[in-house]
């Protein structure tokens, strides 16, 4: 038997596990969740605003 | 039937008899015609008269300069048994013009080179456009803007193109077609676009100024298709930024397999970007930054192997059909017993293109079928 394992984020808040986002985070077998952690939603833009040379617009 | 037999067929209706001495040159009237004599052999010369647009203008060289002309009538001279021709112009000056292979001359006949033949065999052609053609060919004078610029740039256009896409398999390529240097305004390429080895940053930020304007998006493929040529990545061993921070509205089938993973930050940036008819990728492919700002996205086509982490939650208007795009070709990696993976998702993107979102059940199939249990799925 397989157990898939799905983790939700508590309202405000975002998964992480340090390199990738997400409100709902739907994990591989080998993944057992433990690399994840919850971050404020304020928190998560201060890194999208923030993160050197990826959110930069051009226009 | 080919242009000397349409020749032969007209000036055999119309052959005249003209003055033997033209040949000798004593001709100077632009009336005279005829059969002529070339090295004391006679020749028979047929002619073929048709009228060049009124009005027209041409440069006939007078001996000391080229004098702009009024041009009333082109004649087409083609010598079957010289097997050479020559093609004769008649306007308001005193000079009769000819065009031959070697040049520009006045009162001349024709030269042995065979190039005049071969320019009439393979065109049918046979107005102003090819006087145009002949015309521009003589670097001895600049005709007026309004006479022919459009020709005349194209003429520089493709004289262009031939030497910077040599004969299409582009070494060396990087920064190719990147900024400073090209935009939409600039881009006509004039065969097939096939790089060979490292080519990153091909189109870097392509199109960021032209003449001091920003450049608007426009889409690569159209431009392919109005040129007839292809862009062929297949061959690449590093496309690195190949498209980041381009306008590009949409791009072509493009295929990766040849880079492993030197293909980071591929469509970073790209704010106008809404299609790609396909990308092909294998499992050394690396996706880091492929679609940071994409957010316009809404058509990519996955096929091969996704066995990286990837990430589109930039793309909110992603299809269904993008999707499972996606889906597919990271199901393919399971075959491969690679460790396992995360693709992120856009939520907003997940309700759009699935009727109730995360409760569909397409999307729960997908997050739940024997292979998703090798991938991670994140949705933001």
């Amino acid at each position: 038997m397989k157990t898939k394992m799905t983790l939700i984020a508590d309202e405000g808040k975002i998964l992480t596990n340090g390199t990738h986002y997400g409100r709902i985070v739907y994990l591989a077998l080998d993944d057992d969740g433990s690399a994840w952690y919850e971050i404020t939603e304020e928190e998560y833009e201060h890194i999208l605003n923030t993160e050197e040379g990826k959110f930069f617009d051009i226009r | 039937m080919s242009i000397a037999e349409k020749l032969k067929q007209v000036a055999e209706n119309e052959q005249k008899v003209y003055d033997a001495g033209y040949a000798k040159g004593q001709a100077d009237s632009v009336s005279m015609r005829g059969t002529y004599v070339i090295n004391e052999s006679p020749s028979v010369m047929y002619e073929l008269d048709f009228e060049y647009p009124v009005g027209g203008t041409y440069y006939y060289y007078n001996g000391t300069s080229f004098v702009k002309g009024e041009l009333k009538k082109i004649s087409l001279y083609y010598d079957e048994d010289y097997g050479d021709g020559f093609i004769r112009f008649e306007g308001s000056g005193s000079d009769t013009g000819y065009w031959t292979n070697d040049g520009w001359r006045s009162n001349g006949i024709h030269s042995s080179d065979n190039e005049f033949l071969r320019t009439i065999t393979i065109t049918d052609d046979l107005t102003g456009a090819l006087l145009r053609t002949w015309l521009k060919a003589n670097a001895t004078f600049t005709p007026a803007p309004a006479d022919g610029f459009e020709e005349g740039k194209q003429s520089e256009r493709t004289a262009f193109w031939g030497v910077y896409l040599s004969d299409g398999s582009l070494k060396r390529a990087s920064y190719m077609f990147s900024e400073p240097r090209f935009g939409s305004a600039n881009f006509y390429p004039t065969r097939d676009i096939c790089p060979v080895g490292r080519a990153q940053n091909l189109f870097y930020n392509f199109g960021a100024e032209v003449n001091g304007v920003k450049e608007e998006g426009f889409d690569l493929r159209e431009r392919l298709r109005e040129c007839g040529v292809s862009l062929d990545l297949s061959q690449a061993t590093n496309l690195v930024n190949c498209f980041a921070y381009t306008r590009f509205t949409g791009l072509p089938a493009l295929d990766f397999t040849g880079c492993g993973s030197e293909t980071i930050w591929v469509f970073e940036n790209m704010f106008s970007l809404t299609e790609i008819d396909g990308i092909k990728v294998d499992a050394d492919n690396v996706f880091s930054g492929w679609f940071t700002n994409c957010t316009d996205l809404r058509e990519v086509r996955f096929s091969g192997i996704i066995a990286h982490d990837i990430d589109l939650h930039w793309s909110k208007k992603l299809s269904r059909e993008s999707f499972n795009s996606v889906f597919n070709a990271a199901d393919e990696s399971i075959k491969l017993g690679v460790p396992s993976f995360i693709i992120t998702f856009s939520l907003v993107a997940v309700n759009n293109a699935y009727d109730g979102g995360i409760e569909n059940n397409d999307w729960k199939n997908q997050i739940n079928n024997t292979e998703s249990y090798y991938r991670t799925v994140a949705v933001i």
